[in-house]
């Protein structure tokens, strides 16, 4: 189950705009024409043929109308789009809306859509006035939705703008978040409110025994009964003592370095033309549904990016920080080259790691196994696609199932540590929810 | 407002919705057709003769590069072809090749902004339709008027009668009272 596509749109209304003065730019088929026109009837003067110059006269008036009738100003352009706003699931609708000068005959829209799908379409000024249509929604985290170009052509094509550049639209698409009920804790828990049981005694938890009175207890825990039933001299008082309960910590940690697609063969930088969910939308979405489910429990979340340490959150709770971490999730994006870590962050004692990477090198398993050693609880979660071997030569493919076997070795050495294994694509049996529900009925404690 | 279609995107399952311009064609058709008329006209007016290789070869050139002057070159070699001898009576192709010189303008200045692709406003392909008719019909009736009187022996004349030169000559002048007073009511600020 999963939230509303509603949630995904981002807010109705944004809009974007750019207004220009263009000159226009008088049409060379006027030029061609006017000689064509003059060059036939000339012709035809000099060889006494009337039938030339009878042909050429038609040529000639359309030239003549044309200038008659061609723009003397330069164009005012106005291009308004409006993304955002009530669509079927996973689109945004867009509003395009061009203020162009009366004398336009016809402009010619370029749309681009998340920055790749282009599509063309002539319409006269008053249809251009407000042009709607919808977009896709395909990936989340930050992205281009929606592109203007144009070009506005004259009275009888006498005339042209030069291709202008219209307003470009980018919009932060929030990522898709699953409801996770059950999720796994820390091995030690040190809050002293929550949602949580505590190995400590204190306010708010379950039953923990009873136990003779000692200044410092509140009176209202004397147990009456059992006093009246084990008291053995006068003054003899017993309480009954409860854990405590406590809030977990939970630091997600998203490795944003690439953003890996289903076919191998789109892999290389320079924009994705795959339509599939890449490792950034999955760990966008495993990061959104982690922060929520815990936040959502009365625990603290706090967020970082293995790519740098500029979207760092320190753990908090509420809903405030909900926010912040989600907001701070669906904005993060592939960086080229980051640098390498010496020495993992440093994160507050009993804090449950969540390690989201597709570990296609060493860098985020590296970091999952330095907190594991240092008694945290990891769970890592696997962010990878299936890949799918099509279009690729048989050398590619023997490299391909390297780098696989490679990544596959990786995650084993980590399960092997007692690190927790997610696979957040799976489906059925082992999605995300179950495979969490699982790992949260483990012993809390240390193997 | 413009309601968005839904539409298919030829290299992805992801649909599309792109804004609806209301009764539009294609301007792969719009393109096609042009192609259609003009290897047409060229059919017409040369026949299987040498030349025809050169009027394919400016066609080509018309549709695939809009912006050099390859379609009044055309009109040029289709004026040319339609002469016929001298003495010899204007026959039907002259009619032709007057319309279809026009018609190559104004693909010539159309097919320079015209997109490959995308839906294509019939309003706007009406408004050139438009302009070419207004001038063109008026073109072919003096054509007629002009050889009626000029070659008294030709293929006009074999067609026409006094009667019907009149009749066009009327024509004539009200095409035009017509023309300019479309041209000063659309013209901006007229």
């Amino acid at each position: 189950m999963s939230e509303s596509p509603a949630a995904r749109r981002p807010a109705i209304g944004d809009s974007d705009e750019s207004t220009g003065e263009f000159r226009w730019l008088p049409s060379p088929g006027l030029v061609f024409g006017l000689l064509a026109g003059v060059l036939i009837a000339g012709a035809g003067l000099l060889f006494s043929r009337p039938q030339l110059v009878l042909i050429a006269a038609p040529i000639l008036v359309s030239v003549v109308w044309a200038l008659a009738r061609r723009p003397r100003t330069d164009a005012k352009v106005g291009v308004r789009t409006t993304v955002g706003g009530r669509a079927q699931a996973d689109f945004v609708e867009y509003r395009v809306a061009f203020d162009v000068p009366a004398e336009t005959d016809a402009v010619v829209v370029r749309l681009y859509e998340r920055g790749r799908d282009r599509s063309e379409l002539v319409v006269d000024a008053a249809t251009a006035a407000d042009l709607a249509g919808q977009v896709a929604i395909v990936h989340s985290g930050p992205q281009e939705i929606l592109r203007v170009d144009y070009l506005l052509v004259g009275p009888e094509a006498s005339a042209t703008i030069a291709p202008a550049r219209g307003p470009r639209s980018s919009r932060v698409i929030p990522p898709r978040i699953v409801p996770l009920r059950r999720l796994p804790l820390p091995f030690r828990m040190f809050g002293l409110s929550g949602g949580h049981d505590s190995a400590r005694p204190g306010d708010g938890g379950e039953f923990r025994d009873i136990h003779q009175f000692v200044p410092g207890d509140r009176l209202r825990r004397i147990d009456w009964r059992v006093t009246a039933r084990h008291a053995n001299t006068p003054g003899d008082l017993y309480v009954r003592r409860s854990f405590s309960t406590a809030d977990a910590t939970v630091l997600v940690v998203m490795d944003s370095r690439d953003e890996v697609a289903e076919l191998v063969t789109n892999r290389p930088a320079g924009g994705l033309k795959y339509d599939g969910p890449t490792s950034l939308d999955v760990a966008r979405e495993a990061a959104s549904s982690i922060a929520s489910g815990y936040i959502n429990s009365g625990d603290r979340v706090g967020f970082r990016d293995l790519a740098g340490s500029t979207r760092m959150i320190p753990p908090g709770g509420g809903t405030a920080q909900l926010h912040r971490v989600l907001s701070t999730i669906a904005r993060t994006k592939p960086v080229g080259a980051p640098q390498r870590r010496l020495r993992p962050p440093v994160i507050p004692a009993g804090t449950i790691v969540y390690v989201l990477s597709t570990f296609l090198d060493n860098e985020a398993g590296r970091m999952a196994e330095l907190w594991r050693v240092a008694g945290h609880r990891v769970v890592i979660v696997d962010t990878l696609q299936p890949t799918t071997m099509d279009r690729l030569r048989r050398e590619q493919q023997t490299a391909l199932r390297i780098v696989q076997l490679e990544r596959e070795a990786r995650i084993l050495a980590l399960g092997s540590l007692d690190v927790d294994v997610i696979r957040w694509h799976s489906a059925g049996d082992q999605s995300p929810e179950m495979q969490l529900s699982t790992r949260s009925r483990m012993a809390r404690r240390p193997r | 407002m413009t309601l968005p279609q839904r539409q298919t995107m030829s290299h992805s399952a992801t649909p599309r919705f792109r804004p609806v311009v209301g009764h539009a064609v294609p301007a792969s058709i719009v393109r096609l057709i042009i192609a259609v008329v003009i290897v047409g006209l060229s059919f017409a007016v040369i026949g299987w003769q040498l030349p025809l290789a050169l009027a394919l070869l400016l066609s080509l050139g018309t549709l695939v590069f809009p912006k050099t002057p390859a379609a009044w070159l055309l009109a040029g070699l289709l004026a040319v072809s339609a002469l016929g001898g001298f003495g010899e009576a204007p026959g039907w192709k002259f009619f032709v090749v007057l319309a279809g010189a026009h018609a190559l303008h104004v693909f010539g200045m159309t097919l320079g902004w015209l997109p490959v692709g995308g839906p294509v406003q019939l309003r706007i392909l009406g408004r050139i339709l438009r302009t070419f008719l207004i001038i063109q019909v008026p073109a072919q009736i003096v054509a007629l008027i002009v050889l009626t009187l000029v070659a008294g022996k030709s293929v006009a004349s074999a067609l026409t009668s006094p009667q019907l030169a009149l009749i066009a000559g009327v024509g004539f002048v009200l095409l035009v009272v017509v023309s300019v007073l479309s041209i000063a009511r659309e013209r901006p600020g007229g």
